[in-house]
């Protein structure tokens, strides 16, 4: 079996190891017509190991193409990586976990070391196997992320209380005396909310389904200083 | 932030640590080092290595047991083991070189303990960086206003460049090492910013003290390595930005 040119011979082996794509040998001998694969999959998900030959055999991505695919291939194939089934629920919640500390990677430059702590703290709350049952859906990667591009976008941090839906998806709160705001990340680029706002003649509710950078927007506005705080102050 | 960092808002995104030895372990010894580790990197998956046969009427496939890719409850710290490789990663936020280096040589230290000796043929020292900048400042710049490698483009195109890709090689002029760097255009990480990775690889593949102690002092010198060729990478506009 030769050799093929995508693969190098360089430290990022060690990150690629880490993705299942990337340690994909293949040749073709064309005379007898019999291909041979080989390569390093992870046991956990069965979709790997089909997965692992497609983009070499689509000859998609040049060598160099290939060995830049660095870091945070990891970290992406995390969020798409399915959980195996044959784990128990306590793992399954605990790889759960492990896993959003790990998406968490790809901002942590953006987050303050307090802002992540307690991130990570109602995280560990959230997921605590012990309060965990096996009908509850795990939390989706990809509403996470949604999340924390938000965060990190509208420079938003001070919400109350992070939550699960039944879907897995990520439900934010913030509450102040007059204000309570309620949001559910989707997952794809955009955000489904309902804000409650205390007014003189009553309570205006509001809810709405809109990208991630509106959403920002709209926060914005809604906890805009007031006169009344002004007046307060 | 550590005091060996010179940067608020480092861009590593990944720091490895990458060991090569032999002889390659066998199976039990694999499984031994996964039982060692367990406590400390609980979150475990199996690799497999596989063999796809495909012939005219029949496929066939063979697995094996190839290594164990384990992290820690942090979700930080990775330990990735295969036959003939102990890779120590860190995933940000960097804790800094030394609290690094130090996890490290404990998990080799704790790998021989359990394994015995094994000669080490080849060191690698990896830093995948990730550089976030804002649309407003990067529209209509050429990328060498933040890298200071890039691919040549033509002036009437090069504040046009939508993706790059390039991947150089080189040797160090004080050092028995070898110099990989990558850099490429990312997708979309954050919103309102552009981004581009710099990987940068310190490949030792000859003259590795066979003496362990010897072997750490020089992992420890390529850190000068690695921070040099990190800054003669990048700009002070991208100096500015992680500040």
């Amino acid at each position: 079996m030769t050799m093929p040119e995508y693969i190098t011979p360089s430290a990022s082996e060690a990150s690629c190891l880490a993705h299942p794509l990337f340690k994909v040998l293949i040749t073709t001998q064309a005379k007898s017509d019999i291909t041979q694969s080989s390569g390093v999959s992870s046991s956990n998900s069965p979709i790997v190991a089909a997965a692992s030959i497609a983009p070499v055999s689509s000859g998609a991505q040049s060598g160099l193409a290939r060995s830049m695919l660095g870091t945070s291939d990891l970290i992406r194939d995390r969020a798409s990586r399915s959980l195996p089934e044959n784990k128990s629920l306590s793992e399954k919640t605990f790889d759960a976990l492990v896993n959003l500390k790990v998406l968490t990677a790809q901002y942590a430059a953006h987050l303050a070391p307090a802002e992540q702590k307690r991130l990570f703290e109602s995280l560990d709350f959230m997921l605590d196997p012990d309060d965990w049952h096996e009908e509850d859906e795990l939390p989706k990667p990809a509403s996470f992320l949604d999340f924390m591009k938000w965060s990190i976008y509208s420079q938003w941090f001070n919400w109350t209380s992070l939550g699960l839906s039944e879907e897995g998806l990520f439900l934010v709160a913030w509450r102040t005396d007059s204000i309570s705001l309620d949001a559910s990340f989707l997952g794809n680029g955009t955000v489904r909310w309902v804000s409650r706002t205390q007014m003189d003649s009553g309570v205006d509710v509001i809810a709405g389904n809109v990208a991630l950078t509106s959403f920002a927007q709209y926060v914005s506005f809604l906890f805009r200083p007031r006169e009344t705080d002004d007046e307060a102050n | 932030m550590p005091d060996d960092q010179p940067y608020s808002r480092p861009p590593i995104i990944e720091a490895v640590v990458d060991l090569t030895v032999t002889p390659p372990l066998t199976n039990k010894e694999l499984e031994q080092v996964r039982i060692q580790f367990k406590e400390e990197y609980r979150a475990i998956e199996e690799l497999r290595s596989f063999k796809v046969t495909v012939g005219p009427k029949s496929v066939a496939s063979e697995p094996a047991l190839a290594g164990y890719k384990m992290n820690a409850a942090n979700g930080c710290d990775v330990m990735l083991l295969q036959k003939n490789k102990i890779v120590t990663s860190r995933l940000a936020p960097y804790p800094g070189w030394d609290r690094f280096f130090s996890k490290a040589k404990n998990n080799f230290d704790g790998f021989v303990k359990r394994v015995g000796r094994r000669e080490v043929i080849r060191i690698g020292i990896k830093t995948v960086n990730r550089i976030d900048i804002p649309m407003r400042q990067i529209e209509g710049q050429r990328i060498s206003e933040f890298l200071r490698l890039s691919v040549f483009v033509p002036d009437a195109f090069a504040r046009r460049v939508k993706n790059h890709a390039l991947s150089i090689v080189f040797s160090h002029p004080d050092h028995p090492v070898d110099i990989i760097v990558n850099s490429s255009t990312l997708n979309q990480v954050l919103i309102g910013h552009a981004s581009f990775s710099l990987d940068i690889d310190v490949v030792m593949a000859s003259g590795i003290p066979l003496h362990y102690d010897q072997m750490w002092d020089a992992i420890a010198s390529l850190r000068s390595v690695k921070d040099e060729v990190f800054e003669q990478c990048i700009t002070d506009r991208v100096r500015e930005l992680i500040r």
